[in-house]
């Protein structure tokens, strides 16, 4: 430990801490322009300039480490002078039209130049005026308005890792771009925008829509994928206008994706239904809440009474927070007296490894799955570990993605070829010698090793729970997919087997099914049965919007989204976090449903989120005690019990090999709601080959007929460098792939022009 | 210097990567590579075009964007056409009270090339330079590696027109 006084405060710090970070320590706030303490240290600005006694030169306190005895002063006459210098030289080519900059009132430029007081601008030099682009769908840059701190170009680099903006030209001349100026395309990830100290870079969906001070801020969890996200949420009134990081807060370090961060707006669809919907004898009534509530108890009396407690069965979308669940479950096995609990996610895997234990893992096997489109958030504690920790990362995918940049092993060809690398693998892991034995020896030597892979792949879950086997020091992440994928399965939704309901349906055993907030026929283990479900004596289906399932139901309740509603979801650590209510758009939250019908069958449930966890705690062993704020769920066993072997091979005929495509911004459910996330991509796309596209002499934007046993579809061609030879591949989760992948998740396929 | 130039912004036309690969594979797997690979690219196929640039950065795995942030820092890399000759017409202070914004104007005249241009025809391109370091030549210029010094303003177009009547 040195010593170091700031300001005339003492503090104890370790050797080589930064002097802002002392200073920190002893209570002295430096200003700051380009810091970030997320990012490696830059001193771009000369904001954070200091002074040390006995040294004339000025030191930037975000790059230099203290030494012993060191003596620092941070507020002065003359470091007011030089840090009012700084500002109004950035202000020379600034534009001062802070008046219709959407930063205005959160710019840091802002509010320096208020803390410096510079209210004259004494250069004469005029403002650039260059166009603002837009070649972006999500991110507005008005290059004028840069002060080149960098901190765009740093975090899509340590972080992002894609390096797709970059410093362009040298000195004066310096910029922030594309090569050749092309247009700027990334993953959108839009973590450049948050970390903007000016309106340089703009979130394209809130632009012009709002000012920061008429916004009122909750903290939340975000609703959009497993990752659990801490985010806050924005609105005015009963509208969301932007769902933006909680800055370095969360296990997501202030980190956001392109599905959190712009795919908010299904919240405020114009699309979103308002009235519950009971449909008799062909014919479709609006309806109040309480009347549809009434028409359901009445026809799940009468299922009950008629065909027994056993012809009802209740299914719950891995959307809703964990006090929903546990009161559907209530109502099933409580109220109706039926086991028939249903989801699409099972309780054969749970979660194991923290996003911490991922970031400094020492070792990362990646399998099979895009974890940076899937699970963003993973994928950037996956690229941490790679890249600032350099963990040697592996990765096998039947074709290359963002992972490629950072990974030291990249596995990829087609999916049989794939699966048979990642046999060996896990066979070399065991102990086998074969050509992945040097990859094997690295995981098996590391000391902190994790292995990611696709829960819903049971040829994949096999080979992670080979790997677990034959090294014991692994720790796994199921990289489930839903916000409360985990969640559900913990509060008694995941011992049956999805497959079961769909047998159900098949053979007419179930009369009444209440379908919370699942679209079955998007889900690919039910789309076929999905039909079946229209002629039940009830259909009762929530969903915020009138999905394929809904618009089949004889009985629809609109229900609210996450921004609508207290509770708590459990992330793929399972790790548990209260959400937080932002907005009510007069619709009531699933919660409500479930305590309405059980009042109406004459039962008492709560639908207040805190009343349910009481009931939980004492229900649920585990999560008896848990902290809702955080708190990690552990679990008795990662895997239930020996998976059985599966022909993981391609099925059915074909000159492609037809797998899965990674997610691409959203799947085919809530997301598809949101217009800008829809026009960017709308529709699932076939995604080809370059080589493939030009023998097959077919071109982007194409329309092609994809043909396989069993299956057929039409889809939009979009060609991918990326994708291996031989290879096709299609999103999972829309209606219109759902079908498709029913039959497996590798297939063979034939594409009829 | 670089003699094979070849077309690019014609869509459609096949770019053979060969060498490009060829320079790529051999600094593979080294640190702080990209510069080395970038100049014996460049002088492989005459300047820095968008498609080389990605298939660089794709050898490489690095993002085209950051290369191209490289090669817009350094003077050495061109990312446009370059002509045959090169005309480095010096503009330091010497040269420059000695007349030689005149022997620019005269490039200009003869080829209708601005500083930084080339020729349509790729065969001459003009660089004004600071200083050449041959002052007492002044006003002098550069054509590729000779050097022509204490020039009056109708004897630069009089080699000009030499190096123009050139064959290829």
């Amino acid at each position: 430990m040195v010593t170091v006084k700031i300001d005339g405060k003492e503090v104890q710090v370790a050797p080589n801490t930064l002097i802002l970070d002392a200073a920190k320590e002893a209570g002295v706030t430096i200003p700051t322009l380009c810091h970030d303490s997320r990012l490696n240290p830059f001193g771009a600005c000369r904001v954070c300039l200091v002074e040390q006694v006995n040294n004339p030169k000025l030191q930037a306190a975000c790059t230099t480490p203290v030494t012993d005895k060191m003596e620092i002063i941070t507020r002065s006459e003359k470091l007011s002078r030089v840090r009012k210098t700084a500002i109004e030289l950035l202000l020379i080519n600034h534009p001062l039209d802070c008046p219709v900059c959407d930063k205005g009132g959160e710019c840091t430029l802002q509010d320096l130049t208020y803390e410096v007081g510079v209210t004259k601008v004494r250069f004469d030099a005029k403002p650039n005026d260059t166009p603002v682009d837009h070649t972006n769908p999500f991110i507005e840059r008005d290059i004028d308005r840069c002060v080149l701190c960098g901190r765009c170009v740093r975090i899509c680099d340590e972080v992002v890792n894609i390096q797709a903006i970059s410093f362009l030209n040298r000195g004066t001349d310096t910029i922030i771009g594309t090569s050749f100026e092309q247009p700027w395309n990334c993953e959108y990830c839009g973590q450049c925008i948050s970390v903007c100290p000016v309106g340089s870079l703009n979130n394209r969906i809130y632009l012009f829509k709002n000012r920061p001070w008429n916004l009122e801020r909750v903290k939340s969890v975000c609703g959009l994928c497993s990752c659990g996200c801490t985010v806050d949420i924005d609105y005015e009134g009963n509208e969301v206008f932007r769902m933006k990081e909680s800055p370095a807060e969360g296990i997501n370090h202030g980190y956001m994706c392109a599905k959190g961060r712009f795919g908010f707006e299904f919240i405020n669809s114009i699309k979103r239904q308002s009235e519950a919907v009971v449909k008799a004898g062909g014919e479709s009534k609006k309806v109040s809440f309480n009347e549809a509530v009434e028409v359901a108890v009445e026809k799940l009396r009468k299922v009950k009474d008629t065909a027994g407690a056993d012809a009802i069965a209740v299914v719950v979308s891995p959307r809703l927070t964990n006090e929903e669940a546990f009161l559907a479950g209530k109502l099933a096995k409580d109220v109706l007296g039926t086991s028939n609990l249903f989801s699409t996610e099972s309780e054969e895997v749970y979660p194991e490894a923290t996003l911490e234990e991922v970031e400094n893992s020492d070792c990362v096997t990646v399998l099979n799955i895009d974890v940076t489109e899937s699970n963003p958030i993973l994928g950037l504690a996956v690229r941490h570990a790679a890249r600032m920790g350099s963990a040697p990362l592996a990765v096998f995918y039947p074709g290359y993605t963002a992972l490629k940049r950072v990974a030291k092993k990249f596995v990829t060809g087609n999916p049989d070829e794939v699966r048979a690398s990642m046999e060996s693998y896990a066979a070399a892991v065991a102990g086998a010698s074969n050509e992945y034995s040097e990859w094997a020896a690295k995981l098996t030597k590391a000391e902190r090793p994790v292995v990611v892979f696709d829960p819903y792949n049971k040829a994949d879950v096999k080979i992670a729970q080979d790997i677990k086997k034959a090294c014991a020091k692994v720790k796994v992440v199921p990289a489930k997919s839903k916000n409360n994928s985990v969640g559900i399965v913990d509060m008694g939704f995941g011992a049956k087997c999805a497959t079961e309901f769909a047998k159900g349906l098949e053979s007419g055993k179930f009369k009444a099914v209440v379908v919370l907030g699942e679209n079955l026929s998007a889900r690919s283990v039910w789309t076929k049965s999905a039909s079946k479900a229209a002629g039940l004596e009830l259909l009762l289906v929530t969903d915020p919007f009138m999905s394929e399932t809904a618009a089949m139901s004889n009985v629809y309740i609109p229900v609210a989204t996450f921004a609508e509603k207290s509770g708590s979801f459990t992330n793929l650590e399972g790790r548990v976090q209260s959400i937080e209510k932002a907005v009510d758009k007069g619709v009531n939250t699933d919660a409500c449903v479930v305590s309405a019908i059980a009042k109406g069958l004459g039962a008492q449930l709560p639908a207040d989120a805190n009343a349910v966890r009481g009931m939980i705690e004492k229900e649920v062993p585990l999560y008896s005690g848990i902290n809702w704020d955080g708190g990690v769920v552990s679990y008795p066993y990662v895997f239930a019990g020996e998976v059985a072997a599966t022909d993981g091979k391609a099925k059915g005929k074909g000159r492609f090999f037809l797998y899965p495509a990674s997610l691409r911004l959203h799947s085919g459910s809530f997301t598809r709601w949101s217009p800008d996330l829809a026009k960017v991509y709308g529709e699932p796309m076939l995604e080809i080959g370059v080589e493939d596209a030009k023998e097959l002499g077919i071109k982007s934007k194409d329309r092609v007929k994809v043909k396989g046993e069993g299956f057929e579809g039409e889809f939009l061609v979009e060609i991918e460098k990326k994708v291996s030879k031989g290879c096709i591949a299609l999103p999972e989760d829309f209606v219109a792939t759902a079908g498709i992948f029913c039959n497996g998740k590798s297939l063979r396929a034939d594409i009829v022009k | 210097m670089a003699t094979e130039v070849k077309e690019t912004e014609s869509a459609g036309k096949e770019i053979d990567f060969t060498a490009c690969d060829e320079i790529c594979e051999k600094y593979k797997d080294w640190k702080g590579a990209t510069i080395p690979v970038l100049q014996q690219v460049q002088d492989a196929y005459g300047y820095l075009f968008s498609e080389i640039v990605e298939r660089i950065a794709d050898n490489l795995n690095m993002s085209a964007h950051q290369i191209y942030g490289v090669i817009t820092f350094y003077a050495q890399f061109y990312t446009q056409p370059r002509g045959k000759y090169i005309i480095r017409v010096c503009r330091g202070t010497a040269c420059h009270v000695q007349g030689s914004g005149r022997i620019s104007e005269i490039v200009n005249e003869e080829f209708g090339i601005r500083n930084g241009e080339t020729s349509a025809d790729l065969k001459f391109t003009l660089e004004e330079v600071s200083c050449i370091g041959a002052c007492g030549m002044a006003p002098v210029i550069m054509i590729n590696n000779k050097t022509y010094g204490n020039l009056k303003p109708e004897d630069a177009r009089k080699i000009f027109r030499e190096y123009a009547q050139l064959q290829g």
